[in-house]
């Protein structure tokens, strides 16, 4: 209820406008609330200082102080008082006889009166108990009906917090069920994720050893082209020599690995020479050997020409003799053969070179 | 401000009324209690303090069955509470038999205003006016319209009107009547009219809504601007 409202039924009070029922009601309201209560006395204070600023101040009857003092009942009954006999109406007396039977017939009357007056005077109580039950009555339905309302009130609430109670587990059933859904995907994306970390660190790890082989080989290349280069410088210079005209010279090398490679010295008079060769694969010892082969224009067959091992760095220096004279040379080449050699190549070619 | 400062009295002038009380122990200032001293000075006079000293021991002596108490209490009150009677029911008789119900009224529930002295002009104007609108409708009879379905321009007019002693001049001092009667003035004539109906005739709002021609919400809303802006303007405004 509006403030606005609450005073039209604090004026309708005032005007004693509400039905009985509304009166009770409201004064029970006025008993509970303070403020309401100040509300209507506020209220009631102005409205009878205007009503009063507007009404002509008239003298009453000089006696009428008198005649209330005088209605005063003795036993604080108002309504004994009202019947009681006035100066108007006083009995006035008759002849004996008749005053006999007067005296009897107000001894009765006066009887009666009294009968009457007590109960009327006990039906004023009642009256008044009545009046008060009722009141109490109105004020309990009053009650029971603003009760019933919140009663009421509060099981809609009920309903409708059952209601949503319903619809927020079955949303926590949906949740949960989806949040399982999405720990087993993040679980399978934690072991994808672990599985290609630990590949991905596999490959790292092949990939720096793979750098580093080549960064080995890259020095040796190097190198290798470094010796190269000398050892070119070497044949250039000897070539300007008339030694070298006693000599020749072929570079070995191989088809398959650039790496491998070495060269061999043949001396044309005295049917010998020296070979050097570099990066060889060291063999095992117990079982194989590198076998140096002379070829001859004049041979249909390579010439054996010795068998040789090679060191740790794949190096090795030998000096080699056909097991046959050959009156000329055509090239050489070292295979990989059975310990002790072949009588005519049966490995693999691992360098060659023509003269 | 505070409450002395909002004080319709100010201190010098509530010392002179003392003094000049002075000879008088139930207006002595030394011989209040406390809180009779703190209510004068937040600007209730002597005379208030003494008028409810009086009413009080009036409603004691009324509980304890002394009739001069109840004549105590007409002697303060009786005159307005006829008055407005009078207004009611335009008949001297039946006002003077409404007047001595409402202070019979008052012996019988006495008890229920003990210690409050300020409730029983209320509880007076209330009984008197109940009383007086049902010898109204018992008897079929209406106060004369031209006394209280006043036009606007009638209630206009009346307001100039000023130098007529009313029934609030008896009870309060000239500054505090004026105030009310300037808070009054200030009303539209249409808003008092609604509450002098509504009050002396005894009409209900929808009956005064169809006598005026007016829709009860107009009529509802005309008495509680008239009531609420007079609560406002007479705030702390008491015959007591």
């Amino acid at each position: 209820m509006s403030f606005e409202e609450l005073e039209n039924l604090a004026i309708a009070y005032l005007l004693d406008e509400l039905g009985e029922s509304e009166r009770s009601a409201f004064e029970h309201r006025m008993a509970k609330e303070h403020e309401l209560a100040k509300l209507v006395d506020d209220l009631e204070r102005s409205m009878g200082l205007a009503i009063m600023a507007s009404t002509d101040l008239v003298e009453p009857s000089a006696d009428l102080r008198d005649r209330l003092l005088d209605a005063i009942p003795e036993d604080e009954s108002l309504s004994a008082t009202v019947n009681e006999p006035t100066s108007e109406n006083k009995v006035v007396p008759f002849p004996v006889l008749k005053a006999t039977l007067a005296v009897v017939g107000w001894a009765a009357a006066a009887c009666l009166a009294i009968v009457y007056l007590n109960q009327r005077e006990n039906f004023d109580d009642l009256q008044t108990e009545k009046s008060s039950v009722i009141a109490e009555n109105v004020s309990l339905q009053s009650r029971v009906g603003e009760l019933s309302e919140a009663a009421s009130a509060n099981q809609a609430r009920i309903e409708e917090l059952s209601s949503s109670m319903d619809s927020a587990l079955a949303e926590n059933v949906s949740l949960q069920s989806r949040v399982g859904e999405l720990s087993e995907a993040a679980s399978a994306s934690q072991a994808r994720n672990e599985e290609l970390s630990s590949s991905l660190d596999s490959a790292l790890a092949t990939n720096e050893s793979l750098r580093a082989q080549l960064d080995q080989l890259s020095v040796q290349l190097v190198g290798v082209n470094v010796e190269r280069d000398n050892l070119e410088s070497i044949v250039a210079n000897l070539r300007q020599q008339t030694v070298l005209d006693k000599v020749q010279i072929a570079a070995l090398s191989s088809e398959i690995d650039e790496l491998r490679y070495g060269f061999a010295v043949w001396d044309t008079e005295g049917d010998r020479g020296i070979v050097k060769v570099f990066n060889l694969q060291a063999l095992d010892i117990p079982t194989q050997d590198y076998q140096f082969w002379v070829i001859s224009p004049d041979q249909e067959a390579p010439i054996p020409a010795g068998v040789f091992q090679v060191d740790e760095q794949g190096r090795a220096e030998y000096a080699f003799a056909p097991t046959i004279p050959v009156t000329s040379v055509g090239a050489f080449a070292i295979s990989l053969e059975p310990k002790g050699g072949s009588s005519s190549p049966t490995g693999p070619i691992v360098l060659s070179g023509a003269l | 401000m505070n409450a002395f400062m909002r004080s319709t009295y100010p201190l010098c002038t509530i010392l002179k009324m003392v003094a000049d009380h002075g000879g008088e122990p139930r207006t002595s200032f030394s011989s209040l209690t406390r809180k009779a001293q703190a209510r004068m000075l937040m600007g209730v006079s002597p005379m208030d303090e003494s008028n409810r000293l009086k009413l009080s021991a009036a409603i004691d002596g009324i509980h304890s069955g002394e009739k001069e108490a109840l004549g105590t209490i007409y002697d303060m009150y009786g005159k307005v509470v006829y008055s407005i009677s009078l207004k009611i029911l335009n008949h001297s008789a039946d006002a003077e038999e409404a007047t001595q119900d409402a202070f019979l009224s008052l012996w019988k529930h006495a008890e229920s205003l003990s210690g409050k002295p300020a409730k029983v002009l209320p509880w007076l104007l209330r009984v008197v006016r109940n009383r007086s609108i049902d010898t109204i409708r018992k008897s079929s009879r209406r106060p004369p319209s031209s006394q209280v379905m006043k036009t606007p321009e009638v209630a206009e007019l009346e307001k100039d009107h000023a130098e007529k002693s009313t029934a609030l001049d008896a009870l309060l001092d000239s500054e505090r009547s004026d105030r009310v009667k300037r808070a009054m003035n200030q009303l539209p004539p249409d808003q008092m009219t609604v509450i002098e109906l509504a009050y002396f005739s005894g009409f209900s709002q929808s009956e005064i809504a169809r006598e005026l021609n007016e829709s009860l919400g107009t009529i509802k809303s005309r008495a509680r601007y008239a009531l609420s802006r007079l609560r406002k303007e007479l705030e702390g405004c008491h015959v007591i």
